[in-house]
């Protein structure tokens, strides 16, 4: 009885404390009102020609182009800059839509479909590590994330120059390759080709010459094996495929690098070769 | 007895709870603050359409105590774009996007596309101290509006840069209008300067105080100008990339003029081309820039001039230059002559 007793008081007090405390019930926030990131969706009304065509080209090849944002849009210790906005505007034109979608879409349909990036960011520079610093960043681009791609360099590439335009999307097409390397896996069997002799840091005091004899299609390639997977995909976009074969068969381990990424890409519905010649047509032969 | 004393415990735990949940009363002020957030937002859109000539923002420089550098800003309220002029280069078609967004900390300004305040970011503080190219919105009337850089610049350091007043550009500041007066990059500019000897007086209007220089102009660099535009800091560093490549010149000085032109000049500073105007911050890639800029812009208390009127009488050329502080007050006003 005594138990039953306090039990109830118990019961009471519990109930009491919970009913007493669920009264405040009055704040309200309105639910648009955070923005963490500081990206909004602009009205149509506001869209201007840039906003316009990448609208265009996010319904006609699914890929969200960004070109406006805040320092630390993409990572919080890492700075990245808009480009300017004619120069975006002629970039995405120009190298978005006529050398990378359109053909893309055209010439590879299911590779377009299931391995295209949903996002892409047009960069100004390069990637700073520091909000503030005058040191002048680095990297190409962009990639890791396989849903999205980058590249930088855009307010200093000068479109009218046709070798820097190719070596551009070549190396578009290197940073793409780091995402599918993410997403899928360049696999134990391509590690073991070159596993021991990769150069690490030292890459650069090497030369071509020397990487291609130890099995590298890029010095740089000989930095680590994802590099290595991205070069050899790199190596492949810029050179035709005569070159290529007559390369490859120099090299053991160049030959069985070849034999395993054309296989990769050629699994989803990409062949580099004809990558290679469609995107060297379009830029030289226009 | 024992009963009694756990009843009263557990009455009084009760009234503990009751007691400790009526504290709960705390006025919240959210909602307060969302209607000033939305008024301020209103009033920001508004306000940054209702200056046609545009709003300016004076960036200072680590190398002059009251001269500050003008960046001209004119929104397009109707698409966010916004135009900006600026003494650092010249930008014919330079535009870029602008967001106001609503950020943890209140309204922010964004500077969203690439401009002259995101490339700014890039440079060094001689260059002007903006620390980010997003700006929390701290007043806004019709007449000014009160920024601040979001951060401060350094990594882990405290949020909170360079607070900014911006103002509506003055009538009085013809070298920002669509009219290009002066040049040098144009064989008509060149015309009646190059080479040509000359005087620049300065009047530091807060003191009343006149100073005579030797001045001139020396196409020196043109032979050899895609080499020096290598070096242009801002061309350099593809995020700062916003200007056009630069164009320099020498601007040889005689610091002991005694008021009529003279032939011998002590040091040659580098001027390089602004929007109608001079400007003289320091590059590296060039020594006489480090050392003659750095000596001119402390002598002269000011990195750059602009350039509000150019009279052409025959073969006499007179150029009106002034330079500005924080509020856009005149600071010094100049004329050259290149006749006495």
């Amino acid at each position: 009885m005594k138990k039953l007793f306090i039990y109830t008081l118990l019961i009471l007090a519990g109930m009491s404390a919970f009913v007493s405390c669920s009264k405040e019930e009055k704040v309200s926030l309105e639910k648009e009102n955070l923005d963490y990131f500081a990206i909004t969706n602009k009205p149509k009304e506001k869209w201007n020609a840039l906003d316009s065509l990448c609208d265009t080209l996010y319904r006609d090849y699914g890929v969200k182009i960004v070109y406006e944002y805040t320092p630390q849009m993409i990572r919080p210790n890492d700075f990245y800059y808009p480009p300017a906005y004619d120069k975006a505007l002629a970039y995405t034109r120009k190298v978005m839509k006529t050398l990378w979608l359109e053909p893309l879409k055209k010439n590879f349909p299911d590779y377009f479909k299931k391995e295209t990036p949903i996002e892409f960011i047009l960069m100004g520079g390069f990637y700073h590590g520091h909000p503030t610093n005058t040191a002048i960043a680095a990297g190409a681009g962009f990639n890791g994330q396989f849903y999205r791609l980058g590249m930088g360099g855009i307010n200093n590439l000068d479109l009218s120059n046709k070798a820097a335009v190719h070596d551009h999307v070549v190396i578009l097409w290197h940073e793409h390759a780091h995402n599918q390397d993410v997403k899928y896996g360049r696999g134990e069997i391509f590690d073991r080709i070159s596993v021991g002799t990769y150069y690490k840091e030292a890459w650069n005091t090497k030369t071509e010459a020397q990487a291609v004899a130890d099995g590298f299609f890029r010095k740089y390639g000989g930095f680590a094996p994802e590099e290595d997977f991205a070069t050899t995909v790199e190596h492949l976009t810029r050179f035709p495929k005569n070159d290529v074969l007559t390369l490859i068969n120099s090299n053991e381990k160049l030959k069985r690098k070849y034999n395993l990424i054309t296989k990769f890409y050629l699994d989803k519905g990409m062949d580099l070769h004809k990558l290679q010649s469609v995107i060297y047509d379009l830029i030289y032969k226009n | 007895m024992k009963n009694i004393l756990k009843i009263s415990g557990f009455l009084s735990l009760l009234l503990l709870l009751f007691a400790s949940c009526e504290k709960d009363n705390i006025t919240t002020t959210v909602e307060e603050l969302v209607g000033t957030e939305k008024q301020m937002e209103t009033d920001l859109k508004q306000v940054l359409g209702k200056s046609p000539n545009g709003w300016v923002m004076m960036v200072k420089s680590t190398l002059a105590d009251t001269a500050c550098i003008p960046v001209v800003m004119q929104f397009d309220t109707t698409k966010n774009m916004v135009k900006m002029k600026s003494v650092y280069g010249t930008t014919p078609n330079n535009k870029s996007t602008y967001l106001i967004n609503k950020g943890v900390s209140g309204i922010l300004l964004n500077f969203s596309g690439g401009s002259i305040v995101s490339s700014l970011m890039r440079m060094d503080r001689s260059y002007g101290d903006v620390t980010d190219y997003v700006f929390k919105v701290l007043a806004v009337s019709s007449d000014a509006i009160k920024i601040q850089c979001l951060k401060s610049g350094e990594a882990y350091k405290q949020e909170g840069g360079q607070v900014y007043t911006l103002f509506k550009r003055p009538d009085s500041w013809k070298w920002a209008d669509d009219v290009t007066l002066l040049d040098m990059k144009t064989a008509e500019a060149k015309v009646g300067l190059n080479n040509v000897n000359g005087i620049l007086t300065l009047n530091y209007i807060p003191t009343s105080k006149k100073v005579n220089l030797g001045f001139s102009f020396r196409n020196s660099f043109d032979s050899n100008l895609a080499a020096w535009q290598a070096v242009d800091p801002f061309y350099n560093n593809a995020s700062a990339n916003v200007f056009d490549k630069f164009y320099i010149f020498f601007n040889p000085v005689n610091y002991s003029n005694t008021g009529t032109i003279q032939t011998v000049y002590e040091d040659t500073p580098v001027a390089r081309q602004g929007y109608n105007a001079l400007c003289y911050l320091p590059f590296s890639g060039n020594a006489s820039s480090s050392t003659s800029n750095a000596k001119f812009v402390k002598s002269i208390k000011t990195p750059y001039f602009v350039i509000n009127e150019v009279i052409r009488n025959g073969t006499n050329v007179t150029i009106k230059v002034a330079s500005y502080d924080k509020t856009g007050k005149e600071y010094i006003t100049g004329e050259y002559k290149n006749f006495n």
